[in-house]
């Protein structure tokens, strides 16, 4: 499953390689490109890898939630 | 370069305003503002007609530039640093629709199929509309199905004509300020979306007269929506539903031979959201085209899109957190909304002329 997860992530980033590899006039650019496949690639693999324990919105959303007024803690109240 | 006509602005702006707002953050608003739900959209209309002016204000000090270039001309590096940050805003967007379409999918119509599958597929559709031609295919569908989706409004208000109970929005004079104002907190970060469509102009200038017109057809447009669903479902079993609006298109029954009128509505409402990502994934690629000096934008399609994906299922544990951080993320949101473009009134203000 993880394997086949990532495959594809890799197919994936392999057909957008091959669609625009003709057309890269500096070097850099190509290596901006590289950096942002690698970033998402990255962040797949440790989501599917690791079933990520870490996730950022749903982190700040913890953080925020006891300093709002009407957060989840005062919808289902206190026991 | 696209130049956007003024009806293209409008349905863009509407499009990119009202149409994610329609989703669980309607069960929210009617458990804060009860009845009082249309007063909701009154004020968030209000409130951001303020950014929406001052970022209308920057655009006509610098004809023929998008706000991404006047940023990085202006102040090289803190101008980049603020790209930087819009660009994570406008990644934010595009991945929080993402996930939220691909829930509502597999929750509502593909049960059997993954969400990943329904996210892949909305993403690709979103890249074969930006990458050809940029702006302009996007601009061309907004104008056809923005235009339908609008057009069906009205038309569901004639189907569930016969459905409304005006008892559902008594008592009148029973007002929860407070309540209302939490409804405000939740709904003015989705209808603040529409700032976006400043970042889209870059030939002429962004006029407010646009921005007012845009702002106005999708609180409209959600007003009449959402109070619709508080008169055929009532605020408890609306605010006790996931996706009250769906449900609410349900009730159409149109003889018997029209009994799934939904589906056709969530055909332009998919085609809308494709839209929406479509300028999201559009503004991150012209953010990088901005910070990096001579980046061909066509080409950060793919790999911002594989970006994209990936954060949709990294950013948020579970459906749940989805419903959850409308709660908490208008904090973060609003700095974007509000703050910045403040911030960006004030520092991109005409340099004074050397007299001597």
């Amino acid at each position: 499953m993880i394997v086949r997860d990532l495959a594809l992530f890799l197919l994936a980033i392999a057909a957008g390689l091959a669609i625009d590899r003709k057309r890269w006039k500096k070097g850099s650019h190509f290596g901006f490109a590289c950096a942002v496949y690698a970033a998402a690639f990255a962040i797949w693999a440790y989501h599917v890898k690791s079933h990520a324990v870490f996730h950022p919105v749903s982190e700040l959303h913890r953080i925020l939630d006891p300093w709002l007024p009407f957060g989840d803690h005062s919808i289902l109240g206190e026991d | 370069m696209t130049k956007l006509t003024s009806r293209q602005l409008v349905l863009i702006g509407a499009l990119f305003a009202l149409t994610d707002a329609t989703m669980s953050v309607q069960a929210q608003m009617a458990a804060f503002a009860r009845q009082h739900l249309w007063l909701v959209y009154v004020i968030a209309f209000l409130a951001l007609l303020v950014p929406l002016w001052m970022l209308s204000r920057v655009s006509a000090r610098f004809p023929g530039r998008d706000l991404f270039q006047v940023l990085v001309e202006r102040s090289p590096v803190m101008g980049r640093v603020l790209v930087a940050l819009y660009i994570l805003y406008f990644l934010w967007i595009a991945a929080r629709d993402v996930r939220l379409t691909g829930d509502f999918v597999n929750i509502t119509l593909l049960t059997r199929t993954p969400v990943g599958v329904i996210a892949a597929v909305n993403i690709l559709a979103a890249v074969t509309l930006v990458r050809p031609a940029g702006l302009q295919v996007l601009a061309r569908s907004s104008e056809i199905y923005g235009t339908v989706l609008f057009l069906i409004i009205p038309l569901v208000f004639i189907a569930l004509f016969k459905d409304l109970d005006f008892s559902f929005v008594l008592p009148l004079t029973e007002f929860d300020a407070t309540g209302v104002m939490h409804g405000v907190w939740v709904m003015t970060a989705y209808l603040g979306d529409i700032v976006g469509i400043v970042f889209l102009v870059s030939e002429g200038v962004f006029r407010f007269r646009d921005g007012f017109y845009a702002l106005g057809l999708a609180a409209a447009g959600l007003l009449v929506i959402s109070m619709l669903a508080v008169l055929t479902l009532s605020v408890p079993v609306m605010s006790a539903m996931t996706f009250p609006l769906y449900e609410m298109v349900r009730h159409i029954r149109i003889t018997d031979f029209l009994d799934r009128f939904e589906l056709p509505i969530l055909a332009i409402w998919a085609t809308t959201i494709i839209c929406k990502i479509g300028y999201s994934l559009y503004l991150i690629c012209l953010g990088c085209k901005r910070l990096v000096p001579g980046l061909p934008g066509q080409r950060m399609v793919f790999p911002a899109a594989l970006l994209i994906f990936a954060c949709s299922f990294w950013f948020f544990e579970n459906a749940v957190d989805m419903i959850n951080m409308n709660l908490t993320m208008p904090l973060a949101e609003y700095v974007f909304q509000f703050m910045l473009p403040a911030v960006l009134f004030a520092a991109l203000w005409p340099k004074r002329e050397n007299r001597a």
